[in-house]
């Protein structure tokens, strides 16, 4: 709007209006700080779940049917004088996923801030069991269930992760313009119990999970006009207060733990303008990743050692980054981006000797330590042609040498072979990408890019694995194999008018791995395909709706020995997912505010599986439908108070079979096992409906 | 009654007579007042550009006041001319009475250097050191793309709740992926996709903050770093392998259904081979439980890697 014409005669009636009524005006200037001053509110209420949500329930902390409190609260005040913020943010105080954070700077120079995370994660299913020890390191398998029946002890799998956060800034611009130092330490505790097996046949275990990780980040940045700098250090902690499970069963075993690890990091990386045009970017980063911990087996009496095992075991994982970066724009249409990489992964753990045939020997296993070494390089330009049009085309390069294990050789049938590797390996590998984008911009009403994507990846000869029948050979990993890629990415949007907005995005890719006599299987082809509509609509001033649409599905393409050996198996893997959202808002009176949002996803899981040396019974598909419609209505009590009502209602479907016979019945661990029953829900309906009074201050 | 009526006539005559004498004098004081210069109202010189655009054209310009740029005691902070240029025409007008545009508006029919340019004045180095190198610059992404400056006190992509409103703009399959059975608390707000992914660019892949995708994965999964007693290969080289961080159909981000998924490197003999199947019961059977509960981690519990020296049947394979 233009009010420029007025300006005088409103700024003098103002002014003279300032005079007769000044207490009214500043009441008035109070007004304007509510456009200018930070603004906080408090939100207190209630909502309900009307029944339990394994699924959607998975991660949000509000699984279980029931009462919940509803408190969050964002408060920022800033004196104006000094620039010091201080700032409340609490999210879902009332839940057992919740966030605190608090925050006191003077802006520009120093800040602290304190922070407090909580995250649940809960198994979508319930495990009925008779397993006794779950949560400590000795768990005795109980007493057999009978098939179908649920006489064990309802446990809920799931973990719990707590974080507190300390952060510190300060800014020493008094001694060096641009130089900054930055602090942050976490520290998180994850408590409960994984799904988890006794590691001999299939029986129902569960890991204890009593883990602590801190880190602390502490950076040094300069920012100059030319040269900006940030380097420093972080390091890494992590604690398991548990390092072996001893289960005890019709045989007793033993199972190994993550063991205490750290990471210590040093880096540097800058910029550094040569002219306006022209910047070269850098970083050089170091890490050391060490475990230093005694082998929980070693001391294990029931384990037979093999005589020149070690007790201890000490990792050691030595990562260098070397970065350097080129932008330029040597001509006012021509854009250059250049890039080296080099990133070295080295394991220098001793090739420990650690089991044998027996304990005298001779060694059968060793430990494995891999490392790889990536040299990579990008170079990419992009040449502005009229009428908003411009191409990009650019190159990358990835050249791998990498680690292939090595542990006992077998001499017969040949000489060339490692008896503890079940897969063949590449010592190298390279990667080489073209890509080519035709791009529009800049137009009020119509914009887009087409972008065609080419890879081409092979390596060196695979060296031989373990060889009991020569099926081993046959395999080549789907990561290290020759593949081919082909992509296809489409964006348009037009705006017709400023109220539409339209959106279409396609995508596809597909993927041919290079299959030899030798080596025939694995993955074959692999196939990709996005296509999303969004649309967008301001309907009038106060309301305002968009919907969107995608629909994506993955084939794969898979064959392999068949069973036992015997013959050439394949499947035919598709996934396809359906997903929609709508979503309208808007005002229906000044003191009243309207939302609904609907989100809805269907995917589809099929497999087809042949075998060309038997019988095969097929698996049936996988349907899983998920709806979520959301309302909301918000009424302005006063201005500064609001009453808000939501309701939600979602459903859940799935016929996944992962945890169901074919008979219908709830997955149960076998006969000669105790019998555990794993219970999925396969329909979930729930309703939440909650209130809430939002009250707002500055 | 009669003689009342007038006298209250009279008096609310001579009342509206001061009363306007007054408004006039006021008014006529008012001019002067009134050359003085205009009062700045939220940044730094603005009163210029708030003499037209205050509260009553459109506040939201108003609202940076709420948010850091608006903090004048911070002396980096902008004044309006910082970002949108010395604007002259646009103060001044043209003789026909038009109103040119600011020097520098933030619209996608000005070319993203140009907006940008207003940004990386200031928002150099850092989180921002590789911002010119990176994908988002290089396709053309301004800054006022995902940021709201004049936001009141609320920029959507800095508040994981709200964050992937702004992202998934543009990355429509991740949309699609977090709508996936499994997939990490993004549509929950608890995660957002800046706790993995600078957007603004860095020195590993796919603009991740860290300098590998398993370094990234570290962060919250410190237990999968090792090293181990006994490595899983593809565990040591990129987690993405075997999972999909975006979010799949098969649990715990996995690419695909076991065995399916094992048996793109391991299909060779024995239960490895094992078709995907259903079963009609209770069963330990090691040839049959592939595709059902656990698949093959059923019994193969630490595919991660072991730190177990009991025997090569158990270490090797990461059961224990």
């Amino acid at each position: 709007m233009n009010h420029t014409q007025n300006r005088f005669e409103l700024t003098a009636l103002a002014a003279a209006l300032m005079t007769m009524f000044g207490p009214a005006m500043a009441a008035d200037e109070e007004d304007l700080g509510q456009f200018t001053k930070p603004s906080s509110s408090v939100s207190i209420g209630a909502g309900h779940w009307s029944n339990d949500r394994p699924q959607f329930g998975i991660l949000d902390g509000m699984r279980d049917n029931g009462a919940y409190l509803l408190l969050d609260a964002d408060i920022n005040k800033r004196d104006d004088a000094t620039g010091t913020w201080n700032t409340l943010k609490v999210i879902n105080l009332g839940l057992d996923s919740r966030e605190i954070k608090a925050e006191h700077n003077v802006q520009g120079k120093w800040g602290v801030s304190l922070d407090y995370n909580q995250l649940l994660r809960e198994a979508p299913y319930t495990v009925n069991t008779n397993l006794i020890g779950i949560g400590t390191t000795t768990q005795t398998v109980g007493a057999n269930i009978a098939t179908g029946a649920l006489t064990g002890t309802n446990v809920q799998l799931g973990t719990e992760r707590k974080k507190f956060g300390l952060g510190f800034y300060k800014n020493f611009d008094d001694l060096i313009p641009g130089l900054g130092f930055k602090v942050n330490y976490t520290h998180e505790d994850k408590e409960g119990n994984r799904h988890w097996g006794r590691g001999g046949a299939a029986e129902f275990a569960a890991e204890p999970i009593d883990f602590t990780t801190r880190q602390l980040e502490a950076l040094l940045n300069y920012t100059g006009e030319k040269l900006q700098l940030s380097g420093g250090y972080i390091g890494s902690w992590f604690e398991n207060a548990n390092k072996l499970v001893t289960s005890v069963g019709a045989s007793t075993y033993y199972l190994s733990l993550p063991l205490d690890n750290q990471a210590h990091q040093a880096f540097l990386s800058g910029a550094y303008r040569f002219t306006p045009s022209t910047q070269g970017t850098f970083k050089v980063a170091y890490t050391r990743a060490t475990v230093d911990e005694r082998i929980p087996t070693a001391d294990v009496a029931a384990i037979p050692k093999f005589n020149g095992a070690p007790s201890q075991f000490d990792g050691e994982v030595n990562t260098t980054l070397v970065l350097l970066g080129l932008t330029a724009r040597p001509t006012p249409k021509l854009n250059l981006v250049a890039n080296l990489r080099y990133h070295d992964v080295q394991d220098d753990t001793p090739t420990y000797d650690l089991v044998g045939t027996n304990p005298a020997g001779p060694v059968s296993g060793h430990g494995t330590p891999l490392s790889y070494t990536t040299k990579s390089g990008k170079l990419e330009g992009t040449y502005s042609l009229p009428q908003g049009y411009s191409v990009i085309a650019g190159i990358d390069y990835s050249s791998q040498n990498r680690t292939v294990p090595i542990g006992v050789i077998n001499t017969v049938p040949s000489p060339d072979r490692d008896t503890e590797r079940y897969v063949p390996f590449r010592a190298k590998l390279d990667e080489i990408t073209y890509r080519v984008q035709l791009r529009k911009s800049l137009s009020e009403t119509l914009n887009g890019s087409i972008a065609y994507l080419r890879s081409d990846r092979d390596g060196s000869d695979f060296s031989l694995g373990r060889n009991t029948n020569g099926n081993i050979d046959q395999i080549a990993p789907l990561h290290i194999a020759d593949r081919k890629r082909d992509k296809v990415r489409l964006t348009a949007e037009w705006a017709p008018t400023d109220a539409l907005g339209v959106q279409l995005n396609v995508e596809t890719a597909k993927d041919d791995y290079g299959m030899s006599a030798a080596r025939p299987h694995s993955v074959h082809e692999g196939k990709a395909n996005v296509y999303s509509l969004d649309l967008s609509y301001r309907l009038s001033e106060n309301w305002q709706a968009s919907a969107w649409y995608s629909h994506d599905n993955n084939d794969i393409y898979q064959t392999g020995r068949g069973p036992s050996g015997v013959g050439i198996k394949t499947a035919d893997q598709s996934d396809t997912g359906n997903t929609a959202g709508v979503n309208l808002n808007g005002k229906v009176t000044p003191k009243t505010k309207l939302g609904m949002d609907l989100s809805w996803a269907r995917e589809k899981s099929s497999i087809t599986q042949s075998w060309d040396s038997g019988a095969v019974t097929q698996v049936p598909d996988i349907i899983s439908t998920s709806t979520r419609i959301k309302l909301f209505a918000e009424y302005a009590l006063q201005k500064n108070a609001d009453l808000r009502i939501d309701l939600i209602h979602e459903r859940w479907k799935s016929d996944d079979w992962t945890w169901r016979f074919s008979n219908g019945a709830n997955f149960q661990y076998g006969t000669a096992t105790d019998g555990t029953t794993v219970i999925v829900d396969p329909k979930q309906n729930a309703t939440f409906a909650g209130i809430r009074y939002i009250y707002k201050f500055q | 009654m009669r003689y009342l009526k007038q006298s209250l006539a009279l008096m609310l005559q001579g009342l509206v007579m001061a009363l306007s004498l007054t408004v006039v004098s006021q008014v006529a004081m008012a001019q002067d007042t009134a050359k003085a210069p205009p009062k700045d109202l939220v940044l730094k010189d603005d009163a210029k550009c708030t003499r037209c655009h205050d509260e009553s054209d459109e506040p939201k310009l108003l609202s940076i006041g709420k948010t850091k740029h608006g903090t004048r005691a911070d002396d980096r902070t902008p004044t309006c001319t910082s970002c949108h240029g010395e604007s002259k025409a646009h103060l001044d007008k043209t003789p026909d009475g038009k109103q040119p545009a600011p020097d520098r508006v933030f619209k996608k029919t000005t070319p993203a250097e140009v907006q940008n340019a207003a940004c990386t004045t200031c928002h150099k180095g850092g989180n921002h050191m590789f911002w010119e190198a990176s994908v988002h610059n290089n396709r053309g992404l301004a800054c006022a793309t995902c940021h709201d400056v004049h936001n009141n006190g609320h920029d959507k992509v800095r508040d994981k709740r709200t964050q992937t409103e702004v992202c998934y703009a543009c990355h429509k399959e991740q949309r699609a992926q977090m709508s996936r059975p499994s997939h990490h608390p993004v549509p929950e707000g608890k995660m957002a996709c800046s706790d993995c992914h600078n957007p603004h660019g860095s020195a590993g892949p796919k603009q991740l903050k860290k300098d590998s995708v398993n370094e990234t994965c570290y962060t919250c999964h410190t237990e999968k770093r090792g090293p181990f007693v006994h490595n899983h290969q593809p565990v040591t080289e990129d987690c993405s392998i075997c999972h999909n961080a975006h979010g799949t159909t098969a649990a715990n981000l996995l690419k695909q259904r076991l065995p399916l998924l094992c048996q793109s490197c391991h299909s060779s003999d024995s239960h490895r081979t094992q078709l995907m199947q259903q079963l009609p019961g209770r069963s330990t059977s090691s040839s049959a439980l592939g595709a059902m509960a656990r698949g093959c981690t059923n019994c193969h519990t630490n595919i991660h890697g072991g730190n177990s020296n009991q025997n090569d049947a158990t270490v090797g394979r990461f059961r224990r």
